[in-house]
């Protein structure tokens, strides 16, 4: 396509083309300013404005003609357009007004006229809308004069208290008039096209932010999105085993939240998936979808997916909406699922982390950090947190303290190793309180071993700076009555000067799935290794978390 | 546990604080807020710990039982 016909093309179109020996000037007036949505707008100091005004402007009419939303600027260069940055219209029209209105484009050429015609192009009351905006809320059809809602955003919202729910517009109420009103200024791309005061661009802006009101629940989770719902019954064991104790008195979301923690305190993430890194023949046992129906009180094994589909039948049974999201067959991919309860939208991940997910805390009473509110509104998301802490004390009879930021904890920490003269204790006395709290912890394979992780990291957090102390998990093949299993364990190294020294030696502990920590030989470790018995669990070299002083990759020394 | 903890440098901070004290008023609200978070002991070394609860003025040959009730999943 040869130069001229380019330029005539729809694609051109779309932009202001300047010319190429003009690259240079553009790259120095036109910089990033930042991003609206998900696109980078580019701000344009007084030069470059007055340059397209002189010698582009009819381009930039092109462009307003042609109902897109952003002046692109560009040249064309080996075929390629090259942008220079992009502006919305109203943004654009409001640089030009106010330069205009400052006398700094009196020797732009016609500017008088490009100054009318700029001004109209932008301004909203000299736009026809259609005469009524239908929307559909929630499945229900609602018409309201597209002139309430311009009248709304131009002046009369400030008649209006957003903080309180007790108003309503043409029968819709707060939120729903509100998401009208949101919707309006998405469909017709109102801040992008059109010039307003700072009032009504604050109003619009925090409205399609939900920064007034909550609207984001609307016309979400109408349906249930899940594939498998129909495929298994909840074992009538663990039926009664979570809900049985559940207040009746509770509402969509505290039921969700319930059930949530319940089902995390009760199943426990299968140890043998994760030693065989989620393949094999275990693997396979998993991706049959009747196994959920076995899984009870004594049977509390699961994976990702099978959590997910668990949750979401209990869900189904109380009537609350939700998409499962996974891969494209069953027991394919990770598997999460979002639900909508009343007015809250809420993502559920109990796998969020095999090693630090919802099944570890919830049972060691922690903050759970797989169930997300997707509200963006504030006071919602308060209410939801407000939810949750009830009904995880409802659940544990926990008191809370008000916490300071999890920021500034270690600034504290810091301040108090200064203030205060440290405590000194010997390797051996941490190794004996170690060893004490493994042997009596209370706890399923999978969240023992990961609580062994994190108090051995806490217990030895010097000594890990100090490269005297490491925790790895890695896979052991165990005979459980003549079959051989794979399960996960621990490996603390200790060393009494640090890894690097070579006249120091290592000190290995294995801790497995029965609780015990036992010492073995860097030699046995490394034979391990040689014969199969032991096996890292990340599938690439590169992740592997090396045992100190033993090669990972061959269980070479 | 850790509420008991949490009420002993309280009682602290106001001694302190009555007795004009400066420097162990600033310690005690430091430890108050290390404490205001309940997972405080799984954040920092078993020294930090003893630490602390020699600056709340628990006796040392009750540091090991302490930390332990302290560390013990709560299931």
């Amino acid at each position: 396509m040869s130069y001229y016909d380019f330029r005539e093309s729809n694609l051109a179109k779309k932009y202001v083309l300047v010319d190429i020996e003009k690259r240079e000037f553009f790259k120095e007036h036109v910089k990033l300013s930042g991003i609206i949505g998900k696109k980078d707008y580019s701000k344009f100091d007084e030069d470059a404005i007055k340059e397209i005004l002189t010698n582009y402007y009819p381009e930039v009419e092109k462009v307003m003609q042609n109902e897109i939303t952003s002046i692109n600027v560009a040249y064309f260069f080996n075929g390629d357009i090259c942008p220079l940055g992009h502006v919305t219209k109203a943004i654009f029209a409001r640089k030009v007004e106010n330069l205009y209105n400052a006398g700094k484009l009196n020797d732009v050429p016609n500017i008088q006229s490009i100054y009318s015609h700029l001004m109209q192009q932008t301004n909203i009351l000299q736009t026809e809308f259609p005469e009524t905006h239908v929307i559909r809320i929630d499945d229900e059809n609602f018409k309201i004069p597209s002139k309430i809602i311009l009248d709304f955003i131009l002046g009369d919202y400030q008649k209006y208290n957003f903080s309180n729910k007790d108003w309503n517009i043409e029968g819709l109420n707060r939120d729903m008039f509100c998401f009208a009103v949101k919707d309006f200024v998405n469909r017709y791309m109102l801040i992008e096209k059109y010039r307003f005061n700072e009032g009504t661009l604050k109003l619009l802006n925090d409205l399609t932010n939900d920064n007034l009101v909550n609207t984001m629940h609307f016309n979400k989770h109408l349906q249930i999105y899940d594939e498998y719902l129909c495929e298994f019954e909840l074992n009538d064991e663990l039926k009664h085993l979570i809900l049985d104790e559940m207040p009746t008195n509770y509402n969509e979301l505290e039921k969700a939240i319930y059930i949530y923690i319940k089902l995390c305190k009760h199943l426990t993430y299968d140890p043998e998936f994760y030693a065989n890194n989620q393949a094999g023949m275990i693997a396979r046992q998993h991706e049959d979808i009747s196994r959920l129906q076995t899984i009870s009180a004594s049977e509390r094994r699961i994976v990702c997916y099978e959590f997910t589909q668990l949750y979401a039948k209990f869900l189904f049974h109380f009537g609350i909406n939700y998409k499962v999201d996974g891969g494209m067959d069953y027991g394919s991919a990770h598997s999460k699922l979002e639900f909508r309860a009343g007015d809250f939208v809420v993502e559920a991940d109990s796998v969020t982390n095999i090693l630090g997910g919802d099944l570890y805390n919830a049972k060691t009473n922690s903050e759970l950090v797989g169930l997300v509110c997707r509200n963006k509104h504030m006071p919602t998301r308060k209410d939801f947190e407000q939810t949750y802490r009830k009904v995880y004390e409802d659940i544990t009879y926990k008191e809370e303290s008000k916490k300071t930021d999890e920021d500034v904890f270690y600034d504290f920490l810091e301040m108090f190793d200064g203030l205060c003269k440290k405590e000194k204790v010997s390797m051996q006395d941490k190794i004996k309180v170690l060893e004490k709290q493994l042997k009596d912890a209370n706890l399923p394979t999978m969240e023992k071993l990961v609580y062994g992780l994190k108090l051995s990291k806490a217990i030895f957090r010097e000594e890990i700076a100090n490269h005297q102390f490491d925790v790895t998990i890695i896979s052991k093949k165990i005979i459980d009555n003549f079959n051989i299993k794979t399960m996960p364990i621990l490996i603390f190294s200790f060393n009494e000067k640090s890894f690097g020294t070579s006249s120091t030696t290592s000190i290995y502990k294995t801790f497995d799935s029965n609780g015990q920590l036992q010492q073995v030989d860097k030699k046995d470790i490394i034979d391990g290794f040689k014969t199969g018995l032991y096996k890292h669990i990340t599938r690439g070299v590169a992740d592997r978390h090396i045992i100190p002083g033993i090669d990972l990759a061959e269980g070479r020394e | 546990m850790i509420n008991t903890l949490r009420n002993k440098n309280k009682e602290l901070i106001k001694k302190y604080e009555k007795e004009g004290d400066v420097k162990n008023t600033i310690s005690q609200k430091v430890i108050f807020n290390l404490l205001s978070h309940d997972d405080c002991f799984f954040k920092i070394s078993l020294e930090q710990a003893y630490t602390i609860l020699k600056e709340l003025n628990v006796k040392p040959e009750m540091y090991e039982q302490i930390y332990l009730q302290l560390t013990k999943p709560k299931n």
